[in-house]
């Protein structure tokens, strides 16, 4: 009976806020680093305020669009449409084994489990246009290079997050058919794979919306596409036509958005 | 009888799973079809992946051993490029979170500004930042301050999205008995919504904490500063050995961030 005061005491000391020297140090840290942040970043509302009408008058020589650029870009979107999905599909197939692989609960050994799993942070490690810029170099412009750059990158991505589903399956089925004598494959296969399927689903389709958007942006890098086209137009100073690019590419991942998450529901 | 009502079932079972296959047969061909029409429209092919190879590996190759006397120099970009994520992080939570509470339609005063202000949300989100960036680089010219602008406008709509799905998601029994009980809505909102949806909220800051990390690195690109300004001026100066350099400091840096950021994840939730 005497317990109920006592907990509300104790409920009203835990929300009240003390100041201890160790709070104190650590806000006056994280004082200092902001305070670092915004003069290393040379960040001043002055600068800001003055860089309004600069950024105003760009916009009013982005305005109106033009029009008739719009039948130009229909082969880049189809472009960048391309390299979405060609680069979702070999990614999302490479990454299974290697999932398989870095998965700690069904991994054949840490021999192969820790250099896999060091792969797949590197492969992620390094960001698709980085990526895309080393490959440009290497085997030239075009989206051959981003369709590379970005599997190299899913795989990094959706490896590690299968294998952390794989890892979180309920061990109950696995141990079952280990016991049974099924082999690592047969208990990836049927024990662990039906648990992780509509996971592994999910991030294909999250990774498609995300690959499509970032395919625009390698375009930056001279690997093809509406991004391209948007790049091309802004260092060339054709304000009216970039505007274009942009309205049509904004629609665009608007469109499979929606559509993947039509997709999500239908499947999960 | 028992027996015609288990064939009944299992009839009807294998008749599901007959139609189940098809679905799967029609979706698979599908993926197919436009994986092969993708490889082609992209002229992604084995022969050309086979005939890239030597050039990949010979890239590789002029890029070994990396060349470990630039760290020093890479010391103020990169931490540049933390300082833009920082301030692209946290700059847009004092947008997002009242642009958040007039989308969600649990708190939004009013339908029709929850329409508008989930399309204006939607806008930000929808130009990836290296566009802002290069818009913005046009508009206030180089530096990191443009950077800083360009991860805060696509964080704005990023965080947005993230924290009016947390607030949608949140209890509504609290807030009905506050509103019952007479709170006026800014009471119902911070002593009804927040506490209930704050955990979810940081997470997800935190998440694009990492993001904009991973995105700063990139932004100078387009001439917005920090380690990616280095990486470029490398590359277009073909000085290999300094690009593994910034290759390195780059993937050690988002490791240990990733670190953090799952430390402090564990630590809120």
């Amino acid at each position: 009976m005497s317990s109920g005061p006592t907990l509300n005491e104790e409920a009203l000391r835990a929300g009240s806020f003390k100041m201890t020297p160790l709070r104190m140090g650590a806000i006056l840290i994280v004082a200092t680093i902001y305070w670092q942040s915004i003069k290393g970043t040379e960040m001043s509302i002055q600068e800001f305020v003055t860089g309004i009408p600069a950024i105003l008058d760009l916009l009013g020589q982005m305005f109106p669009p033009e029009w008739s650029y719009l039948k130009r870009l229909g082969w880049p979107v189809v472009e960048t449409l391309q390299i979405g999905i060609i680069s979702t599909v070999i990614a999302s197939i490479l990454a299974l084994p290697m999932a398989f692989l870095a998965a700690k609960n069904v991994s054949p050994h840490p021999v192969i489990y820790l250099p896999i799993r060091l792969f797949l942070t590197i492969c992620r490690g390094v960001s698709e246009i980085i990526w895309a810029l080393l490959f440009v170099v290497a085997v030239g412009l075009g989206p051959f290079a981003g369709v590379i750059a970005l599997i190299i990158y899913c795989v990094g991505v959706i490896g590690k997050l299968l294998a952390e589903a794989v890892e979180a399956v309920d061990p109950g089925p696995l141990e079952a058919m280990t016991a049974a004598g099924a082999s690592r494959w047969k208990v990836f296969l049927y024990g662990a794979w039906p648990q992780v399927m509509p996971l592994y689903l999910s991030y294909c389709l999250y990774y498609w919306d995300h690959n499509t958007r970032q395919a625009v942006v390698l375009g930056f890098v001279g690997a093809g596409g509406v991004g391209y086209a948007l790049f091309f137009n802004i260092s060339t100073y054709y304000f009216e036509k970039a505007m274009m690019a942009m309205i049509v590419l904004i629609l665009m991942i608007v469109a499979i958005d929606r559509f993947c998450l039509f997709l999500r529901r239908k499947i999960i | 009888m028992n027996t015609a009502v288990t064939s009944d079932v299992l009839n009807a079972i294998m008749e599901e799973r007959r139609t189940n296959r098809r679905q799967y047969m029609v979706i698979g061909l599908v993926v197919l079809a436009m994986t092969l029409w993708s490889a082609w429209g992209t002229e992604f092919n084995l022969p050309k992946l086979i005939e890239g190879l030597p050039m990949i590996y010979d890239l590789g190759g002029r890029m070994l051993p990396p060349d470990f006397t630039i760290l020093e120099d890479l010391m103020w970009p990169m931490i540049e490029t933390l300082e833009m994520a920082l301030l692209g992080t946290t700059i847009p939570i004092f947008f997002a979170l009242p642009l958040a509470f007039l989308c969600a339609v649990n708190t939004t005063p009013h339908p029709m500004v929850s329409v508008v202000m989930r399309l204006l949300v939607g806008t930000f989100r929808t130009v990836p930042e290296l566009i802002w960036a290069m818009v913005l680089v046009t508009a206030v010219g180089l530096g990191p301050f443009p950077g800083v602008l360009a991860l805060t406008l696509h964080s704005i709509g990023g965080l947005g999205k993230f924290y009016y799905e947390a607030i949608e998601s949140a209890d509504p029994g609290v807030m009905e008995a506050m509103e019952a009980a007479g709170a006026s809505r800014f009471k119902v909102v911070w002593f009804g919504v927040m506490p209930n949806v704050l955990p979810v909220m940081m997470s997800s800051t935190l998440f694009y904490w990492e993001y904009n990390n991973r995105a700063s690195t990139v932004l100078g690109l387009v001439g917005a500063g920090g380690i990616g300004l280095a990486l470029t001026h490398a590359l277009h100066d073909f000085r290999y050995p300094e690009v593994v350099t910034c290759l390195i400091l780059i993937v050690l840096i988002l490791v240990v961030i990733d670190r953090i950021s799952a430390f402090v994840r564990g630590k809120i939730i």
